[in-house]
This record gives structure tokens, C-alpha cells and sequence, in this order.
């Protein structure tokens, strides 16, 4: 019974292996991938700050993503609500429509929006960037929602409702809290899509625009650049660093709620 | 009670405008795209114009080698997530609250670098001097390194390596939906442990699986990184040429046609995946 733990953890540290490893040469001071045993530097580190390109592109992603996780959480959910909590002619519409975004791979949606956008004259604007990364995102988030949604939360509404809340105390104080694991793992969700989403972003964005999976892509196709080793190192610490706030957030408005 | 009947269209139709407008939108610009001719020179296409020969194109011998490389490597990247996401699903469910906790935070913190970071850190563990080579090849277990890459092998790892975070969250959430009390029931009611699996965990655990297997099998069907930094140029998928055509080549009519074909391909997937999983249930 012992060996499933072993294999479990083993696997974990596997997948935590590549990001681990670009972040122990993104200290090499060569210039070649040979990773630092004796001699660490902060070279890489230094020319990363001298290109502005690369800390532009950082914060660029984070609001993009932040932006995408939020819009998609606000569509998501009123949705999945109504899918759950209704029976209408429109909830088969809402369910097949959840599938199309799934069925568009990424180059296809990238090379489609791009001139779609330039028709719309939309080209390059961060506002269709977020409203892509968030229809990517918006499946997952719907499906977490609809899961949430579906465990009988209805039952201890009416409880509340029966014990005299009126229907806005019922969804506060009984609803809210209950969907907030959902919440918060639908939006870190929405945040990882956008955040990693590099394929369709490299069609919809310009050198001026450009987020941190769009520029590492530039880079590794010509180069490979111990750069892009310190770009993962730096949004490691800035992501876990800002989730780990929102989840501290959203934690306290949870208890909050819940009292 | 019209507003009740309503409601629910109030509340979808942020989501429904979006898929539409967002999704299906350049899907249609894409179809015209692709009937294009192609300008000589800088012109992405000749306005005005309307032609098969970009569809003829993907008929040809080395088009549909592309074609089925892409349809075998995505079922693999599929079924393997799938697998190794669900067993590594179970095992997080049985820990207690903390340790699934930290466990699912080493599983989501590669995805807060940069999927391109995996790829770089990938290519050097891989790499025929990389840790894992060297460590086989020094205690005797290998006589020559593996060749990963250039190659399929690394391509569905480094694949494997995206989709599956998203595959183990969902079914870590779909797990945490069965009650243990279910479980407890089982046992006690004189279940073995197979059997509490077969009959209580196994049944319940079907949506995510279902979900996370239509998933995986769309993203690996679509696999650009993987196959284009750690795959064989003569293996690629549909996606690094439609990148190909597009960029490299600047052939846009063409590469329209072939994201057509991948629109056309996924949807099948998705329709077949979906009418064998409610046969097989």
C-alpha cells in the first residue's frame, strides 16, 4: 500500500522536475545551457531587467490573466447557474455552445480571429486578448461551476428559506459560501489558461504588445536563451506570490460570509 | 411566470455571445480563407477569388502522413493523460486535507512559470546528455541514451506534461464530490476494496473522466509546443503546419484550409469520443 504513495510523490516531483531545472540554470554564468555547480551568477538576471521587453510582457500577462480569470468567473457562472437551477428550451443551446470553444484548436482560432479582429478593428487591443482567453477558459470554469452548482445546495437553501432568510440572505449566507471552493479553483483555472495561453496570443499580438508566453515563443525559435529561464524563475515567485494574496483574500471574505 | 422562463437566457447569453461571437465568427472567415488563391509575393491572398487547390493540397501522400501522425498522436497524449491523471487522482483523493492540498500545488505550480519554460527545462533533462540519460547509462540500466528528441517521445511527454495539471485538478474536484460516507457504507456492508471501487468510486468518477479524456484528446489533437520544439520535422501535427504555412511560409490560404481540417477533425473526435462514452455506459 506504501508503493502508491512513493509512485504518487515520485510523479509530482517529475512534473515539478522542468520548471525546477530552468530555474536552477536561469543562475548559469555561461551562455550555454550548462547548468551552475560552483559558480553561480546573476548575469541573466541583469540583462533580463536591461530589456525592458521581458518585464513589460510579465505584468502584461498577469493583468491579462487576472482579467481573463475574473471576465470568465462572471460568465461562467451565471450560466452554469442557469443550466442547473432550470429547466429550459435554452439550456440545451448553453450546453452544445460550451462545446464549440473546445473543438476550436488553438492555431485555428488564432489564425481565424486574426482577421476577424482586424475587420472589427480590434487588432492588438489587450480588451479581445482577455475576451479570447476567456472564451479558451470558458468550458473548464463552466463545467467546475456546473459540478459546484449540482451538489444539492438547493436542499439547504430551502432550509434557510424554511427557517425564515429571506431569498437574498439564503443565497448569501448559504449559496455563496458553499460555491467559494469552485469559485477559487475556477478562477485559478481561468488564470492558467490565460497565463500559459501562448499559441493564440503569438497571432493577436505585436511586438508592442507582446505577453510573456508570445516572447519566450519568439525567442526559443531562434535562440535558446537562458532569458527564458529567468522569465519562468521571475513569474513563478510573482504568481505564487499574487495567488497566494487572492487566496488569502478570498479566504478571509469567505470566513466572513460564512460566520 | 414568463420572467422564471427568462431567466436562464439572461444569464446564459454572456457566455453564449461570447462562444458566438468569439468562436464561430473566425471559424466562417476561416472556411473563405481557405478558398482563396494565394498572392505571389507579399499579399496574404488574392481577394475576389475562389479555388479548391488548397484542399486538393491535403490530399496528397505527405499531407495525410501528416494527418494520421496527428490523429495517433493525440489519442496516445489522451489516453496517457488520462491514465496517469487519474491514477494520480486517487492517490491525492486518499491523502488527508493538507497533503492534497500541497499535492495539488505541486501540480499546478509548473504551470505558473510558462509553458515555454517546460519545453526549455524539458529539452535539457530530455537531451541525450540530459539527468535522466546519464543516470541510466552510469548504473547500467541502458547500454545507449534514449533518444527523446527530436522525436514523438519527447513531443507526447512534453505534451503529456501541459494537459495533465488541468486533467488531475479536474478529477481531483470530481473525486472530492463522492461522499466518503458512500465508501464507508460499501466496506462496511462487506466490500472489498475492488469491489468499492467498481461499483461506488469507478461510476461516480465517469463525468470528470469523460470531461478530462474529451479534453486532453482536443488539446493533443491540437499539439503545437510539444511537436514543434521537441518533435521530428518529418512527425509534425496538423497545428505546426497550419503555424508553418502561416508564418513560415506566409501561405495563408493554405494554412486556412488546413485549420479547417483540424476544426473538422476535432469535431469529429469530439462527436465519436462522446457517442462511445455513453455506449460504453
Amino acid at each position: 500500500m506504501m508503493f502508491r504513495h512513493v509512485a504518487a510523490i515520485g510523479l509530482l516531483l517529475l512534473m515539478l522536475w522542468p520548471a525546477l531545472d530552468a530555474a536552477w540554470l536561469s543562475f548559469s554564468p555561461d551562455s550555454f545551457l550548462t547548468p551552475p555547480t560552483d559558480r553561480w551568477s546573476l548575469k541573466w538576471y541583469r540583462n533580463f531587467f536591461d530589456d525592458r521587453r521581458w518585464a513589460a510582457a510579465i505584468l502584461r500577462s498577469f493583468i491579462s490573466a487576472s482579467a481573463s480569470a475574473t471576465a470568465g468567473v462572471l460568465v461562467a457562472a451565471p450560466a452554469a447557474w442557469a443550466v442547473v437551477r432550470y429547466r429550459s428550451w435554452f439550456n440545451g443551446i448553453l450546453k452544445a455552445g460550451m462545446l464549440l470553444p473546445v473543438a476550436i484548436a488553438p492555431v485555428v482560432l488564432g489564425m481565424g480571429l486574426l482577421p476577424f479582429l482586424y475587420r472589427l478593428k480590434l487588432s492588438g487591443s489587450p480588451v479581445a486578448l482577455v475576451a479570447v482567453h476567456t472564451l479558451m477558459a470558458l468550458p473548464m470554469l463552466f463545467w467546475i461551476f456546473q459540478n459546484s452548482f449540482a451538489q444539492r445546495s438547493d436542499i439547504l437553501e430551502a432550509a434557510a428559506r424554511g427557517l425564515g432568510a429571506s431569498p437574498w440572505q439564503a443565497f448569501r449566507l448559504v449559496t455563496v459560501p458553499l460555491t467559494i471552493p469552485a469559485l477559487i479553483a475556477a478562477w485559478i483555472c481561468g488564470f492558467l489558461i490565460s497565463w500559459n495561453e501562448g499559441i493564440v496570443t503569438v497571432f493577436l499580438t505585436t511586438p508592442s504588445t507582446e505577453t510573456l508566453p508570445t516572447l519566450a515563443w519568439r525567442q526559443l525559435k531562434f535562440s535558446v536563451s537562458p532569458l527564458v529561464a529567468v522569465a519562468s524563475c521571475l513569474s513563478l515567485v510573482l504568481t505564487v506570490l499574487g495567488v497566494g494574496v487572492i487566496l488569502r483574500l478570498t479566504k478571509r471574505f469567505g470566513s466572513h460570509s460564512g460566520a | 411566470m414568463a420572467n422564471r422562463r427568462w431567466t436562464p437566457v439572461w444569464l446564459g447569453m454572456p457566455a453564449l455571445t461570447l462562444i458566438l461571437g468569439l468562436g464561430l465568427g473566425p471559424v466562417v472567415l476561416m472556411v473563405r480563407m481557405s478558398l482563396y488563391e494565394r498572392t505571389d509575393g507579399v499579399g496574404n491572398y488574392t481577394p475576389g477569388t475562389a479555388t479548391l487547390a488548397n484542399y486538393e493540397r491535403l490530399l496528397e501522400a505527405d499531407s495525410l502522413k501528416i494527418v494520421g501522425f496527428t490523429l495517433l498522436f493525440g489519442a496516445s497524449v489522451a489516453l496517457a493523460t488520462v491514465v496517469i491523471g487519474y491514477v494520480l487522482a486517487l492517490v491525492l483523493d486518499s491523502w488527508p486535507r493538507r497533503w492534497r492540498t500541497v499535492g495539488l500545488a505541486v501540480v499546478v505550480i509548473p504551470k505558473l512559470t510558462n509553458g515555454l519554460a517546460t519545453v526549455f527545462g524539458l529539452k535539457r533533462i530530455l537531451g541525450e546528455q540530459g539527468p535522466i540519460n546519464s543516470l541510466m547509462v552510469n548504473s547500467g540500466l541502458l547500454v545507449h541514451p534514449v533518444e527523446f528528441w527530436p522525436g514523438a517521445l519527447g513531443a507526447a511527454i512534453a505534451e503529456i506534461d501541459f494537459i495533465l495539471p488541468y486533467v488531475v485538478v479536474l478529477l481531483v474536484l470530481q473525486l472530492g464530490r463522492i461522499d466518503p460516507r458512500w465508501l464507508a457504507a460499501a466496506r462496511g456492508l462487506g466490500a472489498s476494496r475492488t469491489q468499492v471501487f467498481r461499483r461506488v468510486t469507478w461510476p461516480l468518477s465517469i463525468p470528470g473522466i469523460l470531461l478530462a479524456g474529451q479534453l486532453s484528446l482536443m488539446w493533443g489533437i491540437g499539439s503545437l509546443f510539444g511537436p514543434q520544439f521537441l518533435g521530428n520535422p518529418s512527425e509534425t501535427t496538423i497545428s505546426v503546419e497550419v503555424q508553418h504555412q502561416a508564418f513560415d511560409l506566409g501561405h495563408w490560404p493554405r494554412a486556412a484550409a488546413w485549420a479547417v481540417l483540424l476544426f473538422a477533425i476535432n469535431g469529429m473526435a469530439f462527436a465519436l469520443s462522446g457517442y462511445l462514452a455513453r455506449r460504453c455506459r
